[in-house]
């Protein structure tokens, strides 16, 4: 009886208040370890110190006719900001009060730069269309009326054939753009000039009005007041690991033969 | 009672969790950036243009503007009369054309005219009769400007005067017989007819476009006399615009 009695005390039911305090504590525990040590400052000095600076800051810029129009560079200052400009395209391309003359090729060269520290892989994405005067698209005026020239196809810009649309084109830049310093960091052009085709002038609409003796033949041209718009967007990822990088950003699937990328899936 | 057995267990499934959380890192992206310009300009398409004519001493005299704000235009003239007068043409810019057309040497910007064009009427005959109605139809046509690659314009002899448009819709809210009747005037009239005829009636037609890349023409026309002038007018072109300029004696 009294061993019985024995075992029964020593299983002491223990109070949900000590378990609560001794999770508690070993939470603090827990944080607190985590907390890293103290530093403490260098307190000699040597003849010679040398010290590797290596920053990482991604940055690309778009160029027209030799002055940049719009950047977006991580900010040296490695606080998580950006150096950004966002400019107008073709806004220097007609002089003060002269409006655009149909058929007429207008200088527009295009190209990317590297304006970071490390090196990128590029791609420029160029849509064209047309807007009516209120300034909705509009979807029966084809795009191929905007003529923006590319060139260096082939050679230095691959197009994705698989991404084309009659508003879209979208070319990657086959090799390297290295940061300033590293080696070329400025593409070539991927576009020389801009002209808009005359044939947007011929159509036109007639309407026939009879008033009493009086019969009224008003044409009208079609597509007066139209505004044509032209966007380009550059990207550029890291060079470390690009095919992986360019399949996480760009969802597409790269190769790389001495260092000249190329698209493994896009469509011959 | 049943608190207590679950107890510890919630205790130590939430320790556990807390001890697995300290784990978790911060999360790695590539790095990436990018760059986005975009820009337009508005097309302006659209002539009009207006003929001003005197008439003093049997000559025309004949001016066209171009309307402010529209677009540069090339413009041509051509008279047409009865067989039994001749139209003499004199005038500063114009040059006569193989073709009968009197060209007008320079572009005509919008809110420009041309320097005049006089249209001198001879072989009036003195009888009354004669000098009481006459007819000499004055048509003139413009066509926009088109420009090279380079920018240049066409000149005037580069220009094609015949270039076809893609014509659209037809609104018609007249009558399908007026609109013959204009192309058969001066077929089978009598001269009393084609009087009042011209003095504004079917077959006057104004063509007030506001905009074409092909033909716009003016005419201008005088008291009804010779059918053939009429005829000449139709088959000249599809568009005749006509203001009316009496000529009397």
């Amino acid at each position: 009886m009294k061993k019985q009695e024995k075992r029964k005390k020593r299983i002491k039911a223990v109070s949900p208040l000590v378990t609560v305090v001794l999770f508690v504590v070993a939470v603090a525990m827990l944080l607190g370890g985590s907390i890293g040590g103290t530093r403490a400052a260098l307190t000699y000095y040597s003849e010679t110190y040398t010290s590797r600076i290596q920053m990482y800051d991604i940055g690309v810029g778009l160029i027209e006719n030799g002055k940049e129009v719009s950047w977006r560079d991580y900010n040296s200052a490695g606080d998580g900001t950006w150096n950004e400009h966002t400019g107008v395209l073709l806004e220097n391309m007609l002089p003060e009060g002269e409006s655009l003359t149909l058929g007429k090729t207008y200088q527009e060269n295009l190209n990317v730069r590297n304006s970071g520290t490390i090196n990128q892989y590029v791609r420029v994405s160029i849509y064209k269309y047309w807007l009516d005067p209120e300034g909705k698209k509009l979807r029966d005026l084809s795009p191929d009326l905007i003529d923006l020239h590319l060139v260096n196809l082939g050679t230095d810009w691959i197009e994705d054939e698989g991404a084309r649309t009659e508003e879209r084109t979208v070319l990657y830049y086959n090799k390297l753009l290295y940061a300033q310093g590293e080696g070329t960091s400025e593409t070539p052009l991927f576009a020389d000039t801009l002209t808009i085709d005359d044939s947007i002038a011929k159509k036109v609409t007639q309407e026939t009005k009879q008033e009493g003796n009086y019969t009224t033949i008003i044409t009208t041209y079609d597509y007066d007041g139209v505004k044509f718009q032209i966007e380009v967007e550059v990207d550029a990822v890291q060079e470390h690991n690009a095919e992986d990088a360019i399949w996480s950003a760009w969802g597409k699937r790269v190769s790389f033969q001495d260092g000249i990328l190329s698209l493994t899936d896009s469509v011959e | 009672m049943r608190k207590r057995r679950y107890y510890p267990g919630i205790l130590a499934l939430a320790a556990a969790v807390t001890v697995a959380s300290a784990g978790i890192g911060t999360a790695w992206s590539y790095f990436t950036t990018y760059a986005e310009a975009a820009g337009g300009y508005t097309i302006r398409l659209g002539d009009r243009t207006e003929i001003t004519e005197d008439f003093t001493d049997w000559t025309k005299h004949v001016v066209i503007a171009n309307e402010e704000s529209a677009e540069p235009v090339y413009i041509r003239v051509r008279a047409f009369c009865g067989s039994q007068y001749t139209i003499v043409y004199s005038g500063e810019g114009w040059t006569l054309g193989s073709d009968g057309y009197h060209y007008y040497n320079s572009i005509v910007n919008g809110g420009g005219t041309t320097a005049p064009l006089d249209l001198k009427i001879e072989g009036i005959s003195e009888e009354p009769e004669a000098m009481e109605s006459f007819n000499v139809v004055v048509i003139y046509e413009s066509t926009p400007v088109k420009h090279h690659e380079d920018g240049t314009p066409y000149s005037v002899q580069e220009t094609d005067w015949s270039e076809i448009l893609d014509t659209g819709s037809t609104v018609s809210t007249g009558k399908e017989e007026d609109d013959r009747e204009t192309e058969n005037a001066g077929t089978g009239r009598t001269n009393d007819s084609q009087e009042g005829a011209v003095a504004g009636s079917t077959d006057s037609q104004e063509d007030a476009a506001t905009g074409r890349s092909g033909i716009q023409e003016g005419s201008t026309g005088g008291e009804s006399g010779s059918r053939e002038d009429e005829d000449a007018v139709n088959s000249a072109g599809t568009e005749t615009g006509t203001t009316e300029g009496g000529g009397e004696s």
